[in-house]
């Protein structure tokens, strides 16, 4: 039978806080700090989804001990700070080879590439290192690792220097070791790494390709003439109008029959479906109209 | 006031031995149930299909993977998808996530609890089913101190009860109920 017992706790909800330290986080706190945000370092994050901004302030007033908003101020005033933000408030992916299907999928589209010039792959805002490891290691076993220069943009030097020395933030070897074994790889995972320090580096004979940029991509020039974007589950932290900027600023740079992908769960924006071919819709990759780059099989 | 109103979603989570409950819940809940229902289980992450093939055989009501930023409508449930977060916006959207795991989760039924409990404040209607963990608890916790109905399955009817016992050790519950006193009191909803 069921039993109703009333509500006698008093609301201290954490949750509702936003920080364990006391400070409140409402909407108009929120807006209020991510609108300073997106004036004093210029990106968009004004357009992050609230509950997303909500997380990761309340990780940043924690972690450094902030008691109000104005301190929050003045730690992004200090110039010294800037690269921590970033490397702070961005989301690392999550692991190497997420969503095995993706990767036998993309293995299979690179088997067919018809290769003459290099080819630049573009991953525009990477925070850490394993989507582009994941890629590196896809086109060594295709003996391709000399047609490919790797561009990984983001605005934090400090992930960026990471990514190029191969070093990984978080080993979570057991879970990237499982996707290897799942896209079936040629090799033995432990082949392409060692630990140094307790930290994941991969092979440097696999990243000497990889060129950074540092910037968020939406406010430096795009690179030119990119066959491949990576950009899989970037736009989950961004709203629909900055989206739609995003793959409108991606698709420019993209040659005709470049391929882009997003995550599985995100959308492409209906304004772009006409200028694309949809090659795979369950791993959302998507062909540019065009035929710069040839793809044998497609 | 009819609770139907009072209502703009009700949110489950559950984990091992929850796939079968949430299944007899949704096969005997009233076809033209007016009111979203989120559902936010632990599954494994390099699983994609499967899970909510496996619940719409049994299910009611048509039951989607939502993708990030999907408006949120009635009569249709909506099944966190594997290896990502999910949070209700306040624009009664939903928002995906690959940030850390959570409780050793992701999707992480508090994550998703305390999201619904901000957003919807007292018109959420949370319920925590069978489960080997304390995810969930946390949230549950929320939706009541936001005024927020709250709905424990009876321990006693659980695979493994040490969800619902966490919640219960953290707030007093609304109800503490069966599965299939859980279905009764949401059928009551739509009529």
């Amino acid at each position: 039978m069921a039993r109703y017992l009333s509500k006698t706790i008093p609301s201290t909800s954490s949750f509702e806080n936003g920080s364990r330290n006391g400070v409140a986080f409402g909407i108009k706190e929120i807006k209020e700090l991510s609108s300073y945000m997106a004036e004093r370092l210029g990106m968009p994050y004004d357009h992050s989804p609230l509950s997303f901004l909500k997380r990761r302030l309340s990780y940043i007033f924690r972690k450094h001990n902030l008691r109000n908003i104005e301190e929050f101020k003045q730690l992004l005033n200090s110039d010294d700070y800037l690269g921590r933000f970033h490397a702070n408030f961005s989301v690392n992916t999550t692991e190497m080879f997420r969503d095995p299907g993706f990767w036998r999928y993309l293995r299979t589209l690179l088997k067919s590439l018809s290769i003459s010039d290099k080819i630049n792959v573009w991953l525009p805002e990477i925070a850490s290192g394993e989507e582009v490891f994941s890629f590196l290691i896809i086109i060594d076993e295709l003996e391709l690792t000399d047609r490919f220069n790797v561009i990984c943009q983001h605005p934090s030097l400090q992930k960026l220097n990471n990514i190029k020395k191969g070093i990984l933030e978080d080993k979570n070897l057991e879970v990237n070791k499982s996707n290897y074994t799942r896209i079936e790889g040629q090799k033995s995972f432990n082949d392409y790494y060692t630990i140094d320090n307790n930290r994941f580096v991969l092979n440097q004979s696999l990243v000497k390709n990889i060129e950074i940029v540092h910037g968020h991509f939406l406010t430096v020039p795009a690179p030119s003439e990119v066959g491949i974007i990576l950009f899989r589950n970037k736009m989950l932290y961004y709203d629909k109008e900055i989206s739609v900027s995003c793959i409108s600023k991606l698709i420019s740079s993209l040659l005709p029959g470049g391929v882009i992908a997003i995550g599985a769960k995100e959308q492409m924006p209906d304004s772009f479906e006409s200028g694309l071919n949809c090659l795979n819709i369950k791993e959302k990759i998507y062909k540019k109209h065009g035929f710069e780059i040839i793809w044998e099989n497609e | 006031m009819n609770d139907n109103i009072r209502y703009k979603a009700i949110i489950i989570g559950g984990s091992a031995g929850s796939f079968t409950v949430v299944s007899k819940i949704l096969s005997k809940m009233n076809p033209d149930f007016p009111i979203p229902v989120i559902v936010c289980m632990h599954r494994l992450k390099h699983v994609r299909s499967g899970l909510v093939e496996g619940l719409n055989l049994k299910s009611n009501i048509k039951v989607i993977e939502p993708n990030d930023k999907e408006k949120i409508v009635g009569n249709r449930i909506y099944l966190a998808p594997s290896n990502y977060h999910l949070f209700i916006e306040f624009d009664n959207t939903i928002h995906l996530s690959t940030e850390e795991t959570f409780n050793h989760s992701r999707p992480a039924i508090d994550h998703a609890f305390s999201s619904a409990a901000y957003a919807y404040r007292d018109k959420v209607l949370g319920i925590i089913l069978t489960g080997a963990n304390r995810d969930g608890a946390n949230g549950m916790k929320e939706i009541h101190f936001k005024n927020g109905t709250t709905i424990v399955q009876d321990p006693e009817s659980c695979d493994i009860d040490t969800m619902p016992k966490a919640a219960l050790n953290l707030f007093e519950p609304d109800y503490i109920l069966t599965p299939d006193k859980i279905t009764e009191y949401l059928n009551q909803l739509s009529v």
